[in-house]
């Protein structure tokens, strides 16, 4: 039925963005799902029609109010629509055209670029909570109780630092060339 | 006058943001840079709008290129004299490997 909107709840990790474009392209030529808009706790809003499937990509930034427009003016010009953000992922997609570029990033240091933007966000999420694991044991020490929140820190810090990781050794695996 | 040193500390040059700024030698917004690098690459060089969004910023940020003018939302640049010097001692390092590649492989 057209015109209807479908929600999906699917939850990908930071450093899976292009298995995050894969699914959406699936839906797309498979269902007929066409993401329409993102929205929290991993929600994603899809029209359902038989038009011609989407090509989908991500990109990473973190713009000012004033620089949106620019950003968003020069992807349009380029032929992809803006379809959502999200804590600072910017969805893109383009109808599929056979034997045209649909790419945003057209090399290898751009690419770098990307994930180095996200690593520093988690980097600082990282520093983040542990500035406040540290805070937490140092006020709460001697009085009982305060373990949930030293356990939520603790257990935040750890997931950052893993994000942070991953992150950088996919980066490490763009600058040796093994892949693309 | 800016020196050979502070010239070269920008070099090498990306192939895609040598592609902006040879394409910037006259004023154009975002999608008129991906145009004229497509053609005059023949078809060789696409740039896609990520790769020159942050190009764009990080050239200005260098003083390389400067804002030209905006209008709809699209804003348009061209290059500095400085900008321009960089351009040129990159095509001349160009040359020197083409040169040698050329002789390398004997089609001189």
């Amino acid at each position: 039925m057209d015109g209807s909107t479908v929600l999906r709840r699917k939850w990908f990790w930071p450093w899976q963005d292009e298995a995050e474009e894969a699914w959406l392209e699936r839906l797309s030529s498979e269902e007929g799902l066409h993401l329409e808009s993102v929205r929290f706790f991993n929600t994603y809003a899809f029209s359902r029609s038989g038009r011609l499937p989407y090509a989908y990509r991500l990109d990473y930034r973190r713009t000012s109010r004033k620089e949106r427009e620019t950003y968003r003016q020069l992807f349009r010009d380029a032929g992809w629509e803006h379809v959502g953000e999200m804590n600072g992922w910017q969805y893109f997609r383009k109808p599929v055209t056979p034997g045209e570029s649909s790419e945003i990033l057209t090399d290898r240091e751009s690419k770098i670029e990307k994930y180095r933007r996200l690593s520093a966000s988690y980097a600082f999420f990282c520093l983040f909570s542990m500035m406040f694991l540290a805070r937490t044991i140092t006020i709460g020490r001697g009085s009982p109780g305060n373990e949930p929140l030293i356990i939520t820190w603790a257990a935040l810090v750890l997931a950052f630092s893993v994000i942070t990781f991953k992150i950088r050794s996919r980066i490490r695996r763009l600058r040796s060339g093994i892949r693309r | 006058m800016p020196t050979d040193k502070s010239i070269s500390r920008y070099l090498p040059l990306t192939e895609s943001t040598c592609c902006i700024m040879l394409a910037l030698t006259l004023p154009l917004h975002g999608y008129g840079v991906m145009q004229r690098v497509e053609e005059v690459s023949g078809g060789e060089v696409r740039i896609g709008p990520g790769t020159l969004y942050g190009a764009l910023q990080a050239l200005e940020k260098e003083g390389l290129i400067v804002r030209a003018g905006e209008q709809d939302r699209r804003k348009s640049y061209v290059l500095t004299p400085v900008g321009r010097e960089v351009l040129a001692a990159q095509i001349a390092r160009l040359e020197t490997i083409v040169k040698a590649g050329r002789s390398a492989l004997g089609s001189a």
